[in-house]
């Protein structure tokens, strides 16, 4: 069932949390760091230890859940650190304690069937995505001045977001109808001669890893905006990477989202064989069939930094994809800006369009 | 008798000498034998020749008559030019406008500078100019149309801006400022709203990617089937426009040579 679990420094007992400048744990009190492994083997020795403790704090959760109606969907947990009431919905697997701030990850959301096979550790810090934001604002010249200069981040979360990861072997099957023309000139008559073909493509095509996001609460727009990730840099699960930032468990299966992947692969399939039909003025597709064998999915957890800013009254939310510092987000625009710039550029562009046709008109 | 041969004789050569010296003899420049001006209008448009003609140092010329016998009005006019000693210069540099009242058709002939000044478009915008005026009876106000349009064509070539076919162009049409303008303001227009637009697009940042070309196993594509089977073609043509190709500076003038073995340029048409 669930429980709570913490990875404590072997060397002072603070709760302790995964670095991504060097890659290691380390300690925020003592400062002292450990490699991944070195802590997890230290910690499934505690684990043993803890056995009654976890059965013991599955209780509060049922009670919990049984009650009222606005609180469905919520789950408490018992810090084991302070021992606080740890609150989060359904899906949380790893976040901090309110009270003493120290990591807790919940293990019960991530073993078993839910476990994932790998995650991506976080390489990019929080400065790192401040300054990320700071940079998305430049050169953007409809963003209204007011939202960079009162901008201040409400939040921002070091979040591993579940993704579900899709192999796919694409057979595809398409005809295309395609034309050649060829012009000449004899005497005073200019002939066009247009052929046509029918080209047949087909073949197969095979997709690693396509992500598709298993979080409801998520983007998925935003999300597919920030990949791609490094997956050679993902590493077999363990949720001593998931300290000190938050985690969600997938609520959307891996049926559930097989569709967008397959969407995306399908457009680069008939993408790819549409590039083999070359030579041809016009190639129209007549007929396509493209027919996917999905392999099992994989489940990981893909490293994501989420900032989020309200202006005028409303909220916006920026990711930036933990491995690659990519940020994207949607931003206000100043529409008196906009209109202002049209306006200029209509009279700019106009007045040297008139300029060129009176050049034209005095030759 | 031998004597009176050689009186003979010499007289025959006196003659033709003194034919040929009749080319010196400049005949008056307004010759209105059909009768189409009165008195006032007589006067006042030889003063205008005999200036413009002076001004210029090229003769303007207006004759006017019934009929021009079994010659055509070409050969009239450029004969006509060339025995009553009109022309400045050794290239008898002159124009004359020869109205034929019969068959209601003029004829402008031109020799020397007056081919060069006048070329064929200037011959033809002149008689553009006057063909209302001939039509309705205007002769006094088509004459004077003539000797001012002469005037300002022989300027125009001194200052080295002959008129010609490739300035007619755009002389004919006038810079049509209200037309480009709203076309300029449309162009403009499309172009930044396509800039903007831009602009505005990178706005919006949570944008899906709906292909999976990041995720394609290295070297996993395989095309087992790439069949290009022709099925038919079509043939169609079009005929070439001649090519009137616009600032072609063709045009100039067309010339001949008259029956006293001058050459002219020159052109006329019916009104």
């Amino acid at each position: 069932m669930a429980a709570l679990q913490q990875y404590k420094c072997p060397c002072c007992g603070g709760g302790i949390e995964f670095d991504a400048g060097s890659q290691n744990v380390k300690c925020p009190f003592c400062g002292t760091e450990f490699e991944v492994d070195t802590l997890i083997s230290y910690a499934s020795e505690i684990d043993s230890q803890q056995q009654d403790d976890i059965q013991w704090q599955s209780q509060p959760e049922q009670v919990w859940q049984e009650g009222e109606g606005e609180y469905e969907g919520l789950v408490t947990y018992i810090c084991n650190s302070c021992g606080g009431e740890v609150v989060g919905d359904q899906n949380t697997a790893a976040t901090s304690c309110p009270f003493c701030g120290n990591p807790v990850i919940v293990s019960g959301k991530l073993s078993g069937s839910l476990k994932p096979d790998y995650v991506i550790p976080f390489k990019m810090n929080k400065e790192q995505a401040k300054q990320a934001l700071r940079d998305y604002y430049k050169g953007k010249k409809f963003l209204p001045k007011a939202f960079k200069d009162e901008n201040h981040i409400d939040e921002i979360k070091g979040i591993y977001v579940p993704f579900w990861l899709f192999d796919a072997d694409a057979n595809a099957d398409v005809r295309y109808k395609a034309t050649t023309v060829r012009s000449w000139t004899t005497g005073d008559k200019i002939f066009t001669e247009t052929s046509y073909y029918s080209v047949a493509r087909g073949g197969t095509i095979s997709f690693e890893r396509v992500p598709v996001d298993g979080s409801s609460k998520i983007d998925n727009n935003l999300m597919e905006a920030i990949e791609p990730y490094n997956f050679s840099e993902a590493v077999d699960f363990h949720t001593a990477y998931l300290s000190g930032f938050l985690a969600d468990k997938y609520d959307e299966d891996s049926t559930q989202t097989v569709e967008r992947a397959n969407q995306r692969i399908k457009k680069t399939t008939e993408d790819a064989f549409a590039s083999t039909v070359t030579g041809y003025v016009s190639v129209i597709p007549e007929h396509s069939s493209v027919k996917m064998d999905n392999g099992v999915a994989k489940y990981a957890l893909y490293p994501v930094w989420m900032l989020n800013t309200t202006w005028g009254g409303q909220s916006y939310t920026f990711a930036m994809n933990g491995q690659t510092g990519k940020l994207r987000g949607d931003l206000p625009l100043d529409k008196g800006a906009y209109r202002k710039w049209l306006f200029l550029l209509t009279l700019i562009i106009g007045a040297a369009v008139m300029g060129l046709t009176y050049l034209f008109w005095l030759l | 008798m031998r004597r009176i041969v050689f009186f003979i004789a010499a007289v025959i050569l006196a003659v033709s000498l003194f034919s040929l010296c009749a080319f010196a003899e400049r005949g008056p420049r307004l010759v209105d034998d059909a009768g189409l001006l009165d008195y006032d209008e007589f006067n006042d448009l030889t003063s205008r020749l005999d200036r413009i003609s002076e001004d210029q140092q090229i003769d303007v010329v207006i004759v006017t008559v019934d009929s021009t016998g079994n010659r055509s009005l070409e050969e009239y006019a450029d004969d006509y030019f060339d025995y009553n000693g009109y022309g400045y210069g050794e290239d008898y540099d002159g124009v004359i406008l020869v109205l034929d009242m019969g068959r209601r058709d003029w004829w402008i002939s031109t020799c020397g500078y007056g081919i060069y000044a006048l070329t064929d478009a200037g011959i033809s915008r002149l008689g553009d100019m006057m063909l209302d005026d001939l039509r309705y009876g205007d002769y006094y106000d088509a004459f004077v149309t003539f000797a001012e349009g002469c005037d300002t064509l022989f300027t125009r070539a001194k200052e080295g801006n002959v008129y010609d076919e490739y300035v007619i162009k755009y002389e004919k049409e006038p810079y049509n400022v209200f037309g480009n303008l709203i076309l300029s303001l449309i162009i403009g227009f499309v172009v930044a709203l396509i800039i903007v637009s831009v602009q505005k697009k990178g706005l919006k940042g949570a944008v899906p990617v709906n292909n999976a070309m990041n995720y394609v196993r290295n070297g996993s594509m395989n095309v087992t089937v790439a069949r290009d089977l022709f099925l038919y073609k079509t043939v169609t043509f079009v005929v070439r426009q001649s090519s009137s190709s616009s600032g072609s500076r063709s045009g100039g003038s067309h010339t001949h040579t008259s029956s006293s073995g001058r050459t002219h340029g020159g052109g006329g048409g019916h009104f």
